[in-house]
């Protein structure tokens, strides 16, 4: 019988994670303080994270060592197993050799407890009692008031309210975790009351839940802040996704020709993909593609697109995919990632060339992941859908080609607390539009008198 | 399955759908109604409301329509803080707040 899942043991899991920020060929712009304009220092960050984890923000140590605190904890589900998505490549009926790393056997459901178990157990080395956090839908707060009860930490998740209300079954992982879920805003903070005193009916929003979990940080000196996503020591965290890949790639025979992840804040994207691309920094030759939601056109043809790619953690996409253009090509363009809520380091790897971008609209994720689990079964978080989907665009580009290539993407969770989404899609309710291309040069007259940057001259 | 008209190019709707008309929130993760799109941001639209809408209405020219030129420069055409910046504002913020409390 042909191998379906390569697995590696407990005692082959990687025991340090690795950090991209000592490779990258032209380094990373260190944060300004937008008090001083001065490069942030660790002290800056101390009223909120740990010293442990700040020191991981700012190191370009290539290896770190897991604690073994923690990968006893990862081994609850890690390794995760490597599958060769057969079934996917017969209904494509495609050459390609098609992998997934499927990180949705965590409890939680996704990757994102790969960093919420190092973040919760730096914390307690610390002395952290209790971490804050904001979520929206509640991926990262699952996992996070998991990963806080394996330590006995204390967890308070402010949930944006009209996800509390909208998502009650993530809110009771939470709670059945043992974590405090408190719909934001709240009367629990001064950000929230002064917020509730001009609208009480207010449904929240994620900078309102981040404002009142950063403030209950800084208002005790025991409880610290966590983020799922964008900081370079998440990033680091994730490694383990992709080391553990290489390993199992090694067991397949096969080295990927394309690497695959949808990026959102970056990180599942970047725990695959980081450790392949230091060796595409050394020579190998891979396709390395972050794939994201398709954005307005009106925000990507023209020179209005090239008013964003000054500064590595803004915008370095554009300049770089349009040098020589005068429009940005929408299905070439990826708008998140000249958005503040991309990984400074994945926006670094697109700026030195190491990662490209893809976009997609909704129906075709939403198509690739009816395809997906109608052949290998598992219903994907419709973001892991934007990987799935590009995934089977390169599958059939193999096709047309008739090149055997080998495709590794990133499963990054799986779809079972989502499925009103896939009920829209279902019921037809979802639809992609191409704007007309006079309507977009009336959107593009708004912004005309913009400054452009230098990469565009 | 159920199909689709994909890449549509038909004329648009000029306003914007009923709150019973949901997409998928790609920063919250779950179904929103263009009603919390449009004052997500303390009143103001979310930054990603014209990514996220251009597909089901002319999302642009009403907001244009309603938003005052500064405030519809301020929400699409600034550029955003990067996540750390942003985080020492929150700690600046919560330091002040802290401050008059006490």
């Amino acid at each position: 019988m042909r191998t379906k899942k390569y697995v590696l043991t407990e005692q082959e899991m990687p025991r340090q994670w690795y950090n991209i920020m000592a490779d990258l060929p032209n380094g990373m712009e260190p944060p300004l303080h937008p008090g001083t304009g001065q490069p942030c220092g660790p002290e800056d960050l101390a009223p909120i994270f740990p010293m442990n984890l700040i020191e991981q923000e700012v190191s370009t140590q290539r290896w770190i060592d897991i604690p073994e605190e923690i990968l006893d904890k990862y081994a609850i589900w890690r390794p995760s197993p490597l599958y060769r998505a057969y079934n996917l490549e017969k209904a494509l009926d495609t050459p390609a050799k098609i992998y997934f790393k499927n990180e949705g056997v965590s409890p939680a459901g996704s990757h994102k407890p790969n960093t919420a178990i190092a973040q919760a157990y730096y914390n307690k080395m610390a002395g952290t009692k209790k971490i804050t956090t904001e979520t929206g839908a509640g991926q990262w707060g699952s996992a996070l008031s998991m990963c806080c009860s394996f330590f006995g930490i204390e967890c308070k998740v402010f949930m944006v309210k009209i996800s509390y209300n909208q998502k009650p079954y993530r809110r009771l992982m939470m709670e059945t975790w043992g974590a405090n879920c408190t719909a934001s805003p709240s009367n629990e903070t001064n950000a929230g009351r002064s917020i509730l005193e001009k609208d009480p009916d207010c449904p929240g929003s994620l900078g309102m839940a981040i404002s009142e979990a950063v403030e209950e940080a800084v208002s005790d000196d025991d409880t610290k802040y966590a983020l799922g996503s964008v900081l370079n020591h998440v990033m680091i965290h994730q490694s383990i996704i992709g080391l553990e890949a290489k390993k199992q790639m090694e067991m397949t025979g096969d080295y990927p020709d394309v690497i695959i992840g949808s990026a959102g804040g970056g990180s599942n994207f970047a725990g695959l993909s980081s450790p392949f691309a230091l060796d595409k920094i050394n020579g190998k030759d891979i396709d390395i593609i972050a794939v994201e939601p398709t954005s307005c056109p009106t925000l990507t043809r023209g020179p209005f697109a090239y008013d964003f790619g000054d500064t590595v953690q803004m915008t370095p996409l554009l300049p770089m995919h349009t040098l020589g253009h005068n429009f940005v090509p929408a299905p070439i363009h990826a708008g998140g990632l000249r958005y503040h809520g991309m990984a400074p380091i994945v926006s670094q790897l697109v700026l030195d060339g190491i990662v490209r971008a893809e976009s997609v609209q909704q129906m075709e994720t939403f198509k690739a992941g009816f395809t997906f689990a109608r052949s290998e079964g598992y219903i994907s978080a419709p973001e892991c859908n934007h990987a799935v989907a590009v995934t089977i665009r390169e599958a059939l580009k193999a096709k047309e080609e008739g090149k055997e290539k080998t495709i590794l993407f990133n499963w990054s969770g799986h779809g079972l607390v989502d499925l009103a989404a896939y009920e829209s899609y279902l019921r037809g309710n979802l639809s992609d539009h191409d704007l007309p291309q006079e309507q977009i040069d009336n959107a593009l007259k708004d912004i005309a008198p913009l400054p452009k940057p230098k990469q565009a001259t | 399955m159920t199909t689709h008209k994909n890449q549509n190019t038909a004329a648009l709707a000029a306003d914007p759908p009923k709150d019973d008309v949901c997409i998928r929130c790609p920063r919250l993760g779950h179904q929103i109604n263009f009603s919390y799109c449009r004052h997500e941001n303390n009143g103001a639209p979310c930054f990603k409301t014209l990514d996220c809408w251009y597909s089901y209405f002319e999302v642009h020219a009403y907001l244009k329509d309603k938003l005052t030129q500064e405030d519809f420069q301020k929400t699409f055409l600034e550029k955003g803080k990067p996540k750390m910046s942003s985080l020492f504002d929150l700690i600046e913020q919560a330091k002040k707040r802290k401050g008059k409390q006490n």
